[in-house]
């Protein structure tokens, strides 16, 4: 169909969306708009001045495009971005029905979270001035089969962009550093500095690609920020962790509340101050900061693009006495039991569902540290619930070696909201763990809204 | 008393939470007061004495690691191991390793152990993917036994989730461990969902199979208790209520 029908059909439907408060619209417009002109995405590069960044990994997308976003803003242009989390084509498509009048005023650029299988065809329609890669982890294996095919995919679409579109990856990655050898453009690298190597046990047992794909050894490791992140290399010199251009070299909870992070490049050297915990989103501000010191901000800049930064839908935002810590694969339960451990008391919320857009495959739930599990049980009651409550709530009675240990299981997750609210003792916070579309439910339940 | 529990290649086989069952079994062993020692199996190392051995799926590169590993290193021990009636569960990846090959939708054949007579094809994208959740009723057989060590009490059934590429075709002399109620099992074509071979235990269902399963942790803990001392004991109670909740629930899910 035509570009410009197919455009006001989808408008059309955006508003009426909107006008009934059905949604925040984030992807039927786009569904619809794809269905009626499949090359959509094409067009709109063609017919208007719009440059794109592609942000892609397993964890931390939808908080590094929200960090680039709040730094884009200082520029003249537009900024236009997926802020729902709708991250596959419709998704996309849906973002530039929705802000189409800003396209035809002038020059717009796109900051846009990718889903990992979505990224390849991505690319190749929107041909992006820069994508930043962050991580693989182990994630929905149902859905995206083992991690090296992830990678094959990521390799072949990074050497089909022309070399006008930097890349910016992830140095503490084994896996998405060595995508840089493909890269047809300038590549960047990011990454966090020696002084943030976790001082407890290692955790590369969990993680992945810890193989050279040069000659098959077992990577090794010099030191290890969470997972399989770390200073890595290969015992026979095929491969080492490339030196990052940015870096976050340090992070400090403050006693007035937030988090003090150091960033570097070159000589050049800022503190900034987020709402964000964990070692993970010292990596998420380092990539954030990489995208956006390549897109030509000063790095001194950064500290009042980020003054008033709120943490991500779901991702450590609190919602009244609950904060909600999305935890939908090992590697973000394991750092979010973490913070857990390390946080003010009240009750530990864990909500396991089996939704698609889960993976309907909960055998992660074993991958998952059972001594974090134990440590930020301590002290605090529990409740388990979601679509697969008992095997959460067993996963838990293993890892702490008790089958008679104490739970509060209940499949309903608004049940179980109301009630462990309802069970706060003064100064107390619910901390919830949910599974992707838990935490949309959860959501929903606390604030009486849909977000997609 | 006392076991030895291997767990064979744990870094390289290692995908889908496998780690798990090894969890299951320690906790089960040592709520009996059962001693447990476990041993990881790495490469390149030998097949140490063991009482139990555990191993488990892994991605496609490691595959190939471990099947030169068995044919250079630890093939011929685990041969023996099996056909002297020793207890083992192997899941996935090392289940197919256990037949006469593995046969990739492209590339040579990677040899398997070839201890039991069966054998594994990759059809490429020709096959779907064997993928979902799985309901199946436990070989007769076998629920003999493990009715003998668990209880009269416990369901006929097993349930679990299967990601595979490769097809498995038992050979005529070998039973499955279970009939495929829901799933696809071996193939998708006969209904056969695994092997079960003198004590040795072959499955697709991966991961955490064993704790929401506990009957079939409990066959394996019993038999290689019986098989090391010489006597078949019933095992003691443990409350396995939210095991059998999950194991309810999973029986009733969608592929």
């Amino acid at each position: 169909m035509n570009f410009y029908l197919a455009l006001l059909v989808a408008r059309f439907l955006a508003t009426f969306i909107a006008k009934l408060h059905l949604g925040a619209g984030s992807t039927w417009p786009g569904e619809v708009v794809l269905l009626l002109c499949p090359s959509f995405l094409e067009k709109v590069k063609e017919r208007f001045s719009l440059t794109t960044i592609i942000v892609a990994g397993t964890n931390g997308k939808t908080t590094t495009t929200q960090l680039i976003r709040e730094g884009l803003l200082v520029l003249p242009e537009a900024v236009i971005s997926n802020l729902a989390g709708a991250n596959i084509l419709n998704g996309l498509a849906s973002a530039l029905v929705i802000n189409y009048a800003q396209l035809r005023r002038g020059p717009v650029t796109a900051v846009f979270e990718v889903d990992e299988a979505v990224f390849p065809t991505a690319c190749q329609k929107l041909v992006p001035r820069l994508v930043c890669l962050l991580n693989l982890f182990r994630d929905q294996l149902d859905r995206y089969a083992e991690l090296e095919i992830t990678a094959n995919k990521w390799r072949q679409a990074l050497s089909g962009l022309p070399s006008s579109t930097k890349v910016i990856l992830n140095a503490d990655d084994p896996l998405v550093a060595n995508l840089g050898l493909t890269a047809q453009g300038p590549v960047i690298f990011f990454g966090l500095g020696g002084g943030l190597v976790s001082s407890g046990k290692e955790q590369i047992d969990s993680g992945d690609s810890r193989w050279c794909l040069e000659c098959g050894s077992e990577l090794t490791y010099k030191g290890c920020f969470y997972a399989h992140l770390g200073f890595w290399s290969c015992p026979h010199e095929h491969i080492t962790r490339p030196h990052p251009n940015y870096l976050c070299s340090g992070q400090r909870e403050l006693a007035k509340g937030g988090v003090a992070y150091r960033l570097s490049t070159g000589d050049r050297e800022v503190e900034v101050i987020l709402p964000l915990r964990g070692i993970y989103s010292a990596s998420n501000v380092a990539a954030a900061s990489a995208v956006l010191g390549e897109w030509g901000l000063a790095l001194a800049d950064l500290a009042s693009s980020w003054a008033d930064f709120q943490p991500a839908f779901g991702r450590q935002e609190e919602i009244g006495p609950v904060l909600l810590l999305l935890a939908k694969n090992p590697t973000g339960l394991n750092e979010n039991l973490k913070l857990v451990t390390q946080a003010g008391p009240g009750p530990l919320m864990l909500m396991l569902n089996d939704g698609v857009a889960d993976g309907r495959d909960v055998s992660w739930i074993y991958d998952v540290d059972p001594s974090l599990l134990a440590e930020a049980v301590e002290n605090r009651s529990v409740w388990v619930a979601g679509s697969r409550a008992e095997e959460m709530a067993l996963r838990l009675q293993y890892a702490l070696g008790n089958l008679s240990w104490p739970l509060e299981v209940n499949s309903s997750i608004e049940e179980s909201l109301t009630k462990g609210q309802a069970s706060l003792k003064p100064g107390e916070k619910l901390y919830l763990l949910p599974t992707y579309t838990a935490m949309l439910e959860s959501r929903r339940v606390l604030q009486g809204r849909k977000i997609l | 008393m006392k076991l030895r529990l291997g767990f064979l290649y744990p870094n390289l086989l290692n995908l889908y939470g496998d780690r798990g069952n090894v969890e299951c079994l320690l906790y089960r062993c040592r709520a009996r007061k059962i001693e447990v020692q476990v041993e990881e199996i790495l490469l390149d190392q030998p097949l140490p004495k063991l009482d139990l051995l555990f191993s488990g799926g892994g991605p496609d590169l490691c595959q190939k690691i471990v099947a030169e590993d068995l044919a250079k290193v630890k093939g011929e021990a685990l041969e023996r191991f099996i056909q002297e009636g020793k207890v083992a569960l192997f899941i996935c990846g090392s289940y197919q390793l256990l037949g006469h090959y593995y046969r990739p939708a492209e590339g040579p054949d990677l040899p398997g152990v070839g201890a039991l007579d069966l054998t594994t094809q990759h059809f490429g994208l020709a096959k779907k993917r064997c993928l979902g959740n799985v309901q199946a009723c436990l070989n007769r057989n076998l629920l003999e036994g493990v009715r003998f060590f668990y209880g009269a009490s416990c369901p006929a059934t097993v349930v679990g989730f299967e990601n595979h590429g490769g097809r498995t075709y038992l050979g005529p002399t070998m039973e499955p461990l279970a009939q495929v109620k829901q799933g696809w099992g071996n193939n998708g074509e006969d209904k056969t969902e695994g092997v079960f071979y003198q004590n040795i235990l072959g499955t697709y269902l991966h991961g955490p199979l064993l704790p929401k399963n506990p009957h079939l942790a409990d066959w394996l803990i019993g038999q290689a208790l019986a098989v090391k001392y010489g006597e078949r004991e019933p095992l003691t109670h443990l409350p396995d209520d939210l095991a059998w909740q999950a194991h309810r629930k999973a029986w009733r899910l969608k592929p």
